[in-house]
């Protein structure tokens, strides 16, 4: 992928991945946040059709998947969820920035065995040569150099979702309780 | 950052080709997004990962299915949230859930894992729990 940042036309491959990416992060979010509140309340999808005054089956379509959701879907599961959605905009290069620097588990293909694979890292990648010992520490510093990283610097912006003001983690579940 | 996410080299030139078919590009750049699903949601969901049979395999497939072709993306896991992606095929050309292609696709992964890590096996278990972080109370196999 080329960079978003100049002012050429931002290819299409780009374009369709942030799309894609937005929806992802809005259903797994909500999804998480569902989860959570069936767990902790045992929330049912049932539960959330009786309050929205749904058919079940919509609720379960709503649930497989985020590509027919408006904002009024989200709005809506939310809502029976006893949630909203609290969001940033963000430049893109401050998501990376905190991709990258967010916690990182401890294990590690480095301890396994060398091999020729190849990290993927939140839609940039990290190539790692044949047969070269892999260090997750050294791939992640390496990605500013791969011709396919995209280029997050500057102006170009993404929307970031977070739990709870001043916790700007994008692995967490994004909701918060309405009071 | 949740969880790994490895591609082989044939896999990862694969998804990040430069396409000039926009189809395709549109298709690939949807399965990145999905792909990074793995990475960083909170939650896995069983319908997006998914255990295939027989279990015991622990041959996995990630479903990119909010498109048409859908994809599906086959791997093990290396370790605890560490997941290999070995290869991929359209849905389309797997057929129905007891066509003999999906049992050619656990066997395709099986060797691409051995030929990566001779000595070293994936882990095999129906447990997700043992497997991600993120687990739904649901089941991931048949």
């Amino acid at each position: 992928m080329k960079s978003t940042l100049d002012k050429r036309t931002i290819p299409l491959k780009d374009i369709f991945y942030f799309r894609q990416r937005l929806k992802n992060k809005i259903f797994q979010s909500t999804l998480a946040c569902f989860a959570s509140a069936a767990k902790e309340r045992d929330l049912t999808k049932k539960d959330i059709a009786n309050l929205l005054d749904k058919d079940p089956a919509q609720i379960t379509r709503w649930f497989s998947g985020p590509n027919n959701w408006t904002l009024d879907t989200i709005s809506d599961l939310l809502l029976a969820i006893g949630a909203e959605l609290k969001h940033e905009i963000v430049p893109l290069h401050v998501t990376e920035h905190q991709i990258n620097n967010s916690g990182e588990i401890e294990e590690s293909l480095e301890e396994i065995c060398e091999l020729s694979v190849r990290r993927f890292l939140n839609g940039t990648n990290v190539q790692n040569s044949s047969q070269q010992k892999i260090s997750d520490h050294a791939a992640v510093h390496s990605a500013g150099s791969q011709g396919q990283t995209i280029d997050r610097s500057g102006a170009a912006a993404e929307l970031g979702l977070y739990t709870k003001p001043g916790d700007h983690q994008t692995n967490s579940s994004n909701c918060v309780a309405i009071h | 950052m949740i969880r790994k996410l490895y591609l082989t080299t044939e896999l990862f030139d694969k998804v990040y080709e430069e396409n000039e078919d926009s189809n395709k590009a549109t298709i690939f750049a949807n399965l990145i997004a999905d792909l990074e699903v793995f990475v960083t949601s909170p939650t896995i969901d069983p319908k997006y990962l998914w255990l295939l049979r027989p279990s015991k395999q622990g041959i996995w497939e990630i479903r990119s299915t909010r498109q048409r072709p859908q994809i599906r993306v086959f791997g093990v896991f290396a370790a605890k949230n560490i997941f290999v992606g070995t290869h991929h095929k359209l849905r389309d050309d797997l057929g129905g859930i007891d066509n003999e292609q999906w049992k050619i696709e656990i066997g395709c992964a099986k060797k691409i894992w051995r030929d990566l890590f001779p000595a070293y096996s994936h882990k095999k278990t129906n447990d997700p729990n043992q497997l991600f972080t993120g687990a739904l109370d649901e089941k991931y196999f048949r």
